[in-house]
């Protein structure tokens, strides 16, 4: 038997039944595009064409296309993968530590921010590949027999070990995601009217029945899936922050960095869940489902994460000064003052005091307020890495060596173009598989839809055995 | 081969679930139960084994652990040992990252495959339907008519799925993996 | 539903006894180390008075994080956190005078003419200076003791109301609301006033957290103890496999993040090797090495492969086993952060490292039995109640 507090608001409004919720979720999936859903994917998958072209240029005349010089040597490149990356975070986020949480309001956004997380990957995943250069030489990262020695990658090099944390990360979110999608996909099948589609949809749900024994091994499955994808998800962008803080250049070295950026990371990755569920679920009438508890929910995230992140700002300004070492001093106010003093205000105006904003309530439930917020804080985070990346390297300790970097046209065009690469995936998959994972949310409406708390609090006040608690059998 | 299947199906899962407990406790053989999402309670009513699964993760996890640590122990110790910083041939601390790397790969991408394989699921696999709305609404307890099963206990088993809820009942023949 | 806790004499008994062993070593040690070795008992003193203070803001922050994210299941064992919280206080108090008592042997920074002729010393002054230390002392603990003082007394109110008012809850979720922001500037402040500043030189950003997640994996533990110790007696009937299995969860995860922070600390100055920060582990790596390591095997090993299994966070034994081991191995690794700052190679374990927790745990036993039974152990009108009765994992 389940419990639920009168106290939590429903998860599910509209008096949904099991077949309405399927309804609702299959609805955008079966009907035909629309116009604007024709005209914006034009336009993103445009956008997604130029900067592959652009990849293209780069890999043709070579790294010299972009603005970096001796000093910086990661510019626009390195500050995009690890905004990407952090992107990414939100949905194994979402998906497995809420899942272990057991907090019920996942259940609307995780399907959707786990397929974010895997384009988001996919369009970090571009940066430092095509930063080698000669990208054709990629395989000399693995640890093969080869006919140099043999020799082996350096398994003491943080970049390898972003190598192998980029790509179990991106296995394993994609492993999650996929068989978190298979019962649905079957519903999907069974569902479709025309010939090609019950192929495609027969073929791409694996022959799932949703047989008992079935969904107790997909159970077991998830559960663990989710438990070590706790961990995985903590450890890639811990071992971003590694990239930097194995060094000994000032402000990269800080031992702070792995818990902060993954904080930094799970930031950036809501704010982004936000700003594309909610223009899908006003695009997709899905407003019963991701309802102002979820954006609620989610902007306390945004709250607590910002505020680590902010914190550990402090902290770092703080150690800066107290360690004595003039070089580290130097590279903080360097950053507040110097020639890149923009984009350190831009950070902390956008990660630090603007999320403070959402200790309001009425703000944490305004969906303009909250839409905005998340460009905000999407843009916040892009900042920060850019701080984080060349301020700290564009001062040398040799001050001959000193420079400043701007982007070529070439970098700025490859960004836009993975910009428009995850919104043309990201609408693809919302057009094709359902954005919302159907079996979970029927799962918690006997718990959680509004007509069944309101049927299960009215029994409970007749009988008046429970105050202020229901209980649903 | 074709197997016969009496197949009873209901809008309430928490009326499917009384009624195989009640057909168990009957000594009516349960099938399968077919739901449009894990119901609570249903393992326990049909008296299903616990899933191994999470064993067999802790097993590709471990071997995982090993191949890395031992590969990465022998390749820069013993097959080509190299000065990194003046760092340890064997520096554990900075092994440590790849090992987790390759634990956690390891783990899931051999649970997954084993939950594919035990359950029959691959790309392109079609199965039979027992009735299009098990995805959708319905749930359905499925019992298998063998040749030696008596019309008695057929009548017994539609009699309990009545009594217990189901909306419909009916015979279906499909393989045997529907 | 109407228990109430009963302080048996023989408890109390029990708990006399200990602070009265604790005292007596206490007491010894001043005697036997009188001289050169003082500072082993003010760095021992140190030691249980920040772990102890620890426990009790870990269970302070317990209450306020379960509020803030709604958690439901806690509810029928949160009157022990609440009993432990109860006991911040005094231990806030009894550091507050080691603090004043001792500083001037515990803290080199403290020493004016060390200062003077120390130029990276001299530009910590702003920061490192004993009238701000105690200000920050004053004005942290002071809002931490407020607000969980505030707490508890909305919870004992809450079981007065009548059914279904949650005007009580909203109010408990106000002070948690405050309480937070306090909590988390505090616990990277006394992480550097209490430890990190034993060695001036020193810094690492992420010791805050270090020390944080040492201390909250040690709350967990006692928590766990004190619900299942209160389970045994016969109390708390509403509590079932289920609620110790979350706490076994968390024991279990806060372990890892445990773990997670200290390899992070340790790996990222390991691996940059600067003298100015590996000086830090040259001092706990050489005469300290068995514990060194010992911490990783008694906070992260063990608890570990333990409590893997679903089973074993279910068994009652496993988890006192496992929050005895978390208790004794995050004992060290504090130990591991004051004595080789402070004593350094003339560290032991004799009757006064034995000796001494005694008195705190006794005083801690006091308190937080007298706070039990002050109210019923259940809350009475929480609206998560119902919810956390029928939790289920």
């Amino acid at each position: 038997m389940h419990a639920e507090s009168a106290v939590r608001a429903p998860l599910i409004y509209g008096n949904k039944t099991y077949h309405q919720i399927t309804e609702d979720i299959c609805r955008p999936i079966e009907s035909k595009p629309t116009r604007l859903f024709m005209i914006t994917i034009t336009f993103t998958a445009l956008l997604m064409t130029w900067g592959l072209f652009m990849i293209g240029w780069t890999v043709w005349f070579g790294i010299g296309e972009w603005g970096l010089n001796r000093t910086v040597d990661w510019g626009w490149d390195i500050t995009n993968f690890v905004w990407w990356i952090g992107i990414g975070h939100a949905g194994t986020l979402i998906s497995a530590i809420l899942l272990l949480f057991r907090q019920k309001w996942r259940m609307a956004i995780n399907r959707a921010a786990e397929a974010m997380t895997i384009f988001a990957v996919i369009c970090a995943g571009l940066f430092p590949i095509f930063h080698m250069g000669r990208v054709w030489l990629i395989f000399y990262n693995l640890p093969y027999p080869n006919s140099r020695g043999p020799l082996w990658p350096n398994y003491n090099s943080p970049l390898m070990w972003d190598v192998f944390a980029i790509s179990t990360y991106f296995t394993v979110s994609l492993l999650f995601w996929y068989t978190g999608l298979i019962p649905d996909l079957a519903t999907v099948r069974d569902r479709a009217k025309k010939k090609l589609s019950k192929f495609i949809y027969g073929v791409l749900s694996f022959g799932w029945t949703g047989s008992a024994k079935h969904w107790q091994r997909h159970e077991a499955l998830s559960l663990v899936l989710a438990g070590i994808s706790t961990p995985l998800v903590l450890s890639v962008h811990t071992i971003v922050s590694f990239d930097f803080a194995t060094s000994v250049i000032p402000g990269w070295h800080t031992t702070i960095f792995p818990p902060y950026f993954v904080a930094g990371a799970i930031f950036s990755g809501f704010a982004m869940v936000l700003t594309l569920m909610l223009v899908a679920r006003k695009v997709m009438n899905l407003q019963q489902y991701i309802t102002l508890e979820h954006i609620e929910s989610m902007n306390k995230i945004i709250v607590l994460t910002g505020s680590i992140v902010g914190s550990a700002y402090i902290t770092e300004l703080f150690v800066a000064w107290y360690s004595g070492n003039i070089y580290e001093q130097y590279a903080f106010s360097n950053r507040a003052l110097g020639p890149y003093w923009w984009a350190y205000w831009g950070m902390m105006t956008c990660n630090v005091i603007s999320p403070q904003l959402f200790w309001v309530r009425s703000l944490r439930r305004s969906v303009w307020f909250t839409f905005f917020m998340s460009i905000i804080i999407n843009c916040g985070m892009w900042f920060e890495r850019f701080v984080i990346i060349v301020t700290s390297i564009h001062r040398d300790f040799l001050p001959s060596s000193w420079s400043y970097y701007t982007p070529t046209y070439v970098e700025i065009s490859i960004f836009a173009g993975t910009v428009g690469l995850f919104l043309t995936a990201f609408m693809l998959f919302a057009k094709t598989m359902p954005v919302i994972a159907m079996a979970e949310t029927k799962h918690i409406l006997r718990i959680s839809g509004d007509a069944q708390k309101k049927a299960a609090a009215a029994h409970s006040h007749s009988h008046e055995d429970l105050p202020g608690s229901i209980q649903v059998h | 081969m074709r197997n016969k299947f009496l197949v009873g199906l209901y809008s309430d899962e928490d009326k499917m679930v009384d009624g195989v407990r009640k057909m168990r406790e009957n000594h009516l053989e349960v099938y399968d139960v077919v739901s449009p999402f894990a119901v609570h309670g249903l393992d326990d009513a049909l008296g299903l084994n616990e899933s191994r699964l999470h064993i067999t993760g802790f097993i590709y996890g471990f071997s995982g652990l090993a191949i890395a640590l031992s590969f990465m122990t022998w390749s820069f110790t013993s097959d080509w040992p190299l000065n990194f910083g003046g760092k340890p041939h064997f520096s554990f601390p900075a092994f440590i990252p790849i090992l987790f790397e390759f634990t956690v790969l390891s783990a899931s991408i051999g649970m997954t495959l084993t939950f594919l394989l035990r359950s029959g699921l691959y790309p392109g696999r079609i199965r039979e339907k027992l009735d299009e709305r098990t995805t959708d609404d319905k749930f359905a307890v499925v019992f298998r008519i063998s040749k030696k099963t008596t019309t008695e206990e057929i009548g017994k088993m539609k009699e309990m799925l009545q009594s217990s809820g189901a909306e419909e009942i009916k015979e279906r023949e499909l393989q045997r993996h529907y | 539903m109407n228990e109430t806790f009963n302080f048996t004499s023989r408890l109390k008994t029990i708990s006399i006894v200990l602070m009265l062993i604790g005292a007596a070593s206490l007491a010894g040690g001043f005697v036997v180390y009188s001289g050169d070795e003082i500072n082993r008992v003010w760095a021992n003193l140190l030691l249980d008075s920040v772990f102890f203070m620890g426990i009790g803001m870990g269970a302070a922050f317990f209450i306020a994080a379960v509020y803030l994210a709604w958690g439901g299941f806690s509810v029928v064992f949160k009157r022990v956190p609440e009993a432990i919280s109860q006991w911040m206080p005094i231990a806030a108090l009894i550091l507050l005078l080691v603090l004043i008592a001792g500083h001037g042997n515990l803290y080199h920074w403290t020493h004016h003419d060390a200062m003077e002729h120390d130029p990276i010393l001299k530009g910590k002054e702003p920061y490192l200076n004993l009238p701000f230390f105690f200000i920050r002392f004053a004005f942290f603990v002071g809002a931490l003791v407020i607000c969980t003082i505030f707490l508890r007394k909305t919870s004992l109110k809450e079981d007065t109301m009548a059914a279904g008012d949650t005007s009580m809850y909203k109010r408990s979720l106000v002070i948690a609301s405050v309480f937070i922001p306090f909590f988390a500037v505090y616990i990277l402040v006394t992480a550097w006033d209490w430890l990190m500043s034993l060695d001036p030189h020193w810094y690492s950003t992420m010791y805050g957290w270090y020390s944080f997640a040492s201390f909250w994996v040690t709350s967990i533990a006692v928590i766990t103890l004190f619900t299942i110790y209160l389970k045994k007696q016969g109390y708390l009937k509403e509590v079932n496999v289920n609620h110790l299995h979350n706490l076994g969860i968390m024991m279990f995860a806060f372990s890892i993040f445990w773990t997670y922070v200290t390899f992070c600390q340790f790996m990222l100055i390991w691996y940059a090797n600067i003298p100015e920060e590996t000086i830090y582990f040259q001092h706990r790596y050489g005469h300290y090495k068995p514990l060194f390591y010992g911490i990783f095997i008694l906070n992260f090993v063990l608890p570990f492969l333990l409590l893997m299994s679903r089973d074993a966070k279910r068994n009652m034994n496993r988890l006192i086993l496992v929050a005895c081991i978390i208790i004794v191995g995050h004992f060290i690794d504090f130990y591991l952060m004051i004595m080789p700052a402070t004593i350094g190679d003339n560290n032991g374990f004799g009757f006064l490292e034995l000796g001494l927790p005694c008195l705190y745990i006794g005083l801690l036993l006091y308190v937080v039995f007298s706070s039990l039974a002050k109210a019923p152990l259940v809350p009475k009108n929480h609206p998560f109640l119902q919810e956390s009765i029928h939790n289920s994992l």
